[in-house]
């Protein structure tokens, strides 16, 4: 039945589809322009970065375990959990240097990144539902740490606000830092043997295994990957609203996984790539963006990204036999 | 015979699954600049004792020694070291990447951190030129066609230089045209470059054209090491069928124009995958009656959209009597039509007992009227089935998946066959992967279901032996339609494989 529908994508049909997302950031942008010409400001626009920066980071965090073939539905908690963390040790006065802090807390989520694929890869419990289950741990320990409420220090050091608030120059240092964080993961991905093998894995794990590749350890490597920029995308998050809220990563959570499937119908069709996931990110950015600042209800947003994020794993389901990594098409 | 060590010395190497010894204490010798052809029948055990060669598969009983050495392999990396990589018969490539890439993938060429691709493009065009093959390096490999893929395989795992290369039945995909080219290359592997090699094949004719060697395997044993010049190819034939086992299938003529008279099944057309499929044929009562083609050639597709398997843009046939125009696999199965699939596994609950593997055709039959399932008749009927088709098991509460190959199968025809008022089974690859005593006794059930319970059957294979042994009449397909139609004394292995390969009017 699907058979036929897969035959058909043409060339032509792909190169257009190729760049579909930077198009449609291109034609959202001159839309909500024309809607409200202060849309185009460029505070406004560097605004939208600043907002694509958390749900990009966490989505590129996401896409290094889609891309070996697995799932992590934990990032959202992992995110959360490095921000309390952070916010704790600082608030308590355990550490007062902040880069020390951020360096304890992060490996801190390498380590709930190793739990996972302990569980995720070496037992063998689907990880999807490792990661869930370990994501409920994980939420108990943050409403420990903020005894259930949202988490304010007066003692936080400057620099907890800087990375969310400072500007550089005109730059928010947000925006600054996911594209520092993209092009280091873009530079892993496509240029070290590290990243050829994480995307080998999971376009062929039994080729891998002949070859002499340790599928076991790349999938481990990845689910490390994954908790230390999700993690930092929490620190992130806090630091742009100076609080730990309890739903600080699982808000931004479904938009980031999100992303990272939108991004693979970009670029290499087909395949998880970190350019795909940024641009995927400003998409979802500008439509919250757009939508808040033509004054319509927050519920428009949901629907519009939920019917975007549709037709975009649809048409890969439709053109792609194979899928996606980690969402295998039946 | 040599003196010298030999490269690889097999000494009887065991390998056990759950319920079967796939390779039973093995032992023999390859030496240097050897091909050593291994041959012997679906699920003889060449493919696990190739395996149990690289370190994919751990060795139970037995070892290997390399070059006089003893060595033990925990995986393909172990032997690799040793110079042994095999290329396996499905394709293991990253379709993404270019062939350059394949070849240097796990041993990938640096500078620095970055990955050097101007080397390991240099590479490839060294290992291209050595090898001496026709392949563009540049391209994803999921762009080139199955020959080139393979020679990209080939070419990865002589990348390296290894003394032993196990190629595993590598001419199953190749076309016509590229499998002689194919044979010289290996040759010349072995002549000029000095690489032994294991070539795993069934088609005997390939052997003689290439190999030194040959080693029989049936029923993961041993039965003949030989030298080629020195052995006929019937004697490869009887080391490969164990003769004992098998039991000899008998059809009784039939008088086609008195058959003819009761048809159950007739066909002209039907409409699927977006395309209109000629297909004119027919199964009268108590028949078998085969369905030969390639891979690919419609042949599952035909009866899968005939039992309502499959989606259908459009169907019309005549059913005992009846024009069906639609209806799903349950409303057919009621109207006494039922398909085992082709996939052993698509027909069994492999978590599930044997009971529970034979009742569920049966939930209706089974259940009170408020849906409670009559646990005790239905214990009583599984034995019953069972024992009807001589299904060996310890016990009924089992799970199927503990059986062999032959015993599922024998439970999913069994239990076919129970089914209410049934008049026509089609049967799709029945003996895949089976031993040559079980499938004699798949053939006797089929036969025995036409010749005695005068039921219908079609019989889906590739194997085009068996359905000259078995069937009554064939139909041959070609790219999705009905291109002949033979009555058993009209069968020609020759004549068949023409209509299969060419469609109408390419028989040779």
């Amino acid at each position: 039945m699907a058979g036929r529908t897969k035959s058909i994508s043409t060339k032509k049909g792909e190169a257009v589809t190729k760049y579909f997302l930077l198009i449609a950031d291109v034609v959202l942008i001159a839309f909500f322009g024309i809607m409200r010409p202060g849309f185009l400001q460029v505070g406004n626009l560097l605004d939208i970065l600043s907002t694509a920066a958390l749900v990009g980071t966490m989505g590129l965090g996401a896409s290094i375990v889609m891309t070996v073939g697995e799932m992590n539905f934990g990032v959202g908690a992992e995110a959360t959990l490095t921000a309390a963390m952070l916010g704790w040790i600082l608030g308590k006065g355990n550490v007062s240097v902040y880069i020390i802090g951020v360096l304890l807390v992060l490996l801190m989520a390498a380590l709930v990144g190793v739990i996972d694929s302990c569980f995720g890869v070496i037992i063998g419990v689907p990880a999807f539902i490792a990661t869930l289950a370990i994501s409920k741990i994980n939420d108990g320990f943050v409403n420990l740490l903020t005894e259930g409420k949202t988490m304010f220090y007066s003692n936080w050091p400057p620099a907890f606000k800087w990375l969310g608030q400072g500007y550089i120059g005109p730059i928010p240092v947000l925006a600054l830092i996911f594209v520092i964080i993209a092009l280091l993961l873009w530079f892993l991905m496509d240029k070290t043997r590290l990243g050829a093998h994480i995307q080998a894995v999971g376009n062929n794990k039994n080729c891998c295994k002949q070859v002499g590749i340790n599928v076991t350890k790349i999938k481990i490597i990845a689910f490390i990957i994954c908790s230390l920029v999700c993690g930092f995308a929490g620190i992130m998050a806090s630091s742009k609203t100076s609080n730990v809220m309890n739903t600080l990563g699982s808000g931004i959570m479904m938009d980031a996984m999100a992303s990272a499937m939108l991004g693979a119908t970009f670029l290499r069709p087909g395949r998880y790539n970190v350019q795909g996931t940024v641009v995927a990110a400003v998409l979802t950015a500008i439509i919250s963006n757009g939508i808040t600042f033509c004054a319509y209800p927050d519920y428009v947003q949901n629907i519009v990204n939920g019917i975007i994020l549709l037709l975009a794993v649809g048409y890969i389901a439709m053109t792609r036999k194979e899928g996606l990594p980690s969402v295998k098409m039946g | 015979m040599s003196n010298t060590t030999p490269l690889l010395s097999i000494k009887g190497i065991t390998k056990r699954f759950t319920g079967i010894t796939a390779v039973d204490h093995v032992s023999f010798d390859i030496h240097k600049n050897e091909v050593h052809a291994l041959i012997g029948e679906n699920g003889a055990g060449k493919s696990t004792l190739c395996k149990m060669l690289t370190g994919a598969y751990s060795i139970d009983e037995g070892h290997i020694e390399i070059d006089g050495k003893k060595v033990n392999f925990k995986g393909p990396a172990d032997s690799m070291k040793e110079g042994i990589n095999m290329v396996y018969q499905e394709r293991n490539l990253i379709g993404y990447m270019t062939a350059a890439q394949n070849i240097s993938l796990g041993t990938e060429i640096m500078k620095g951190i970055i990955m050097d691709q101007k080397a390991i493009m240099k590479r490839a065009e060294d290992v291209r030129e050595r090898l001496g093959v026709d392949v563009p390096l540049d391209v994803p490999v999921e762009k080139l066609g199955a020959g080139a893929q393979q020679l990209v395989e080939i070419m990865r795992a002589g990348s390296t230089m290894p003394k032993l290369l196990i190629l595993d039945e590598p001419t199953a995909s190749l076309g016509e045209g590229e499998i002689e080219p194919f044979l010289n290359f290996v040759k010349r592997l072995t002549k000029e470059l000095h690489i032994s090699v294991i070539y795993i094949t069934h088609k005997l004719e390939e052997i003689f054209t290439i190999a030194d060697k040959v080693t029989v395997m049936a029923d993961g044993k041993k039965t003949m090491t030989a030298d080629i010049p020195q052995i006929t190819q019937e004697e490869c034939v009887r080391a490969m069928i164990r003769s004992d086992k098998i039991k000899a299938v008998e059809v009784p003529e039939k008088d086609f124009s008195e058959l003819e008279k009761n048809k159950i099944l007739e066909v002209q057309e039907l409409t699927y995958d977006g395309r209109k499929h000629a297909v004119p044929f027919f199964v009268c009562k108590g028949e078998v009656v085969g369905f030969y083609g390639l891979v690919g050639a419609g042949r599952t597709e035909t009866m899968e959209v005939i039992s309502g398997i499959r989606m259908a843009d459009k169907k019309e046939f005549t059913f005992d009597g009846e024009v069906i125009t639609g209806g799903d696999s349950y409303k057919m199965i009621q109207k006494g039509m039922i398909l085992t699939p082709e996939l052993r596994i698509n027909g069994i609950f492999p978590t599930l007992n044997l009971v529970e593997n034979v009742c569920t055709l049966f939930v209706r039959k089974f259940a009170t009227k408020i849906g409670m399932v009559k646990g005790r008749e239905g214990r009583r009927f599984t034995e019953d089935v069972l024992k009807k088709n001589g299904t060996k098991y310890t016990s009924k509460n089992q799970l199927i998946s503990e059986l062999s190959g032959g015993n599922m199968q024998k439970i999913i025809i069994g239990r076919s066959v129970e089914v209410e008022n049934l008049k026509l089974l089609t049967v799709d690859e029945p003996t895949a992967g089976l031993d040559l005593g079980a499938k004699s006794e798949i053939y006797l059930k089929i036969r025995n279901l036409a010749d005695k319970m005068q039921k219908s059957v079609v019989f889906i294979s590739s194997e085009l032996e068996e359905l000259m042994k078995v069937c009554d009449r064939m139909y041959i397909f070609y790219n999705g339609d009905v291109v002949k139609e033979l009555k058993r004394k009209a069968f020609d292995k020759e004549a068949i494989l023409g209509y299969a390969l060419g469609g109408v009017g390419n028989g040779r």
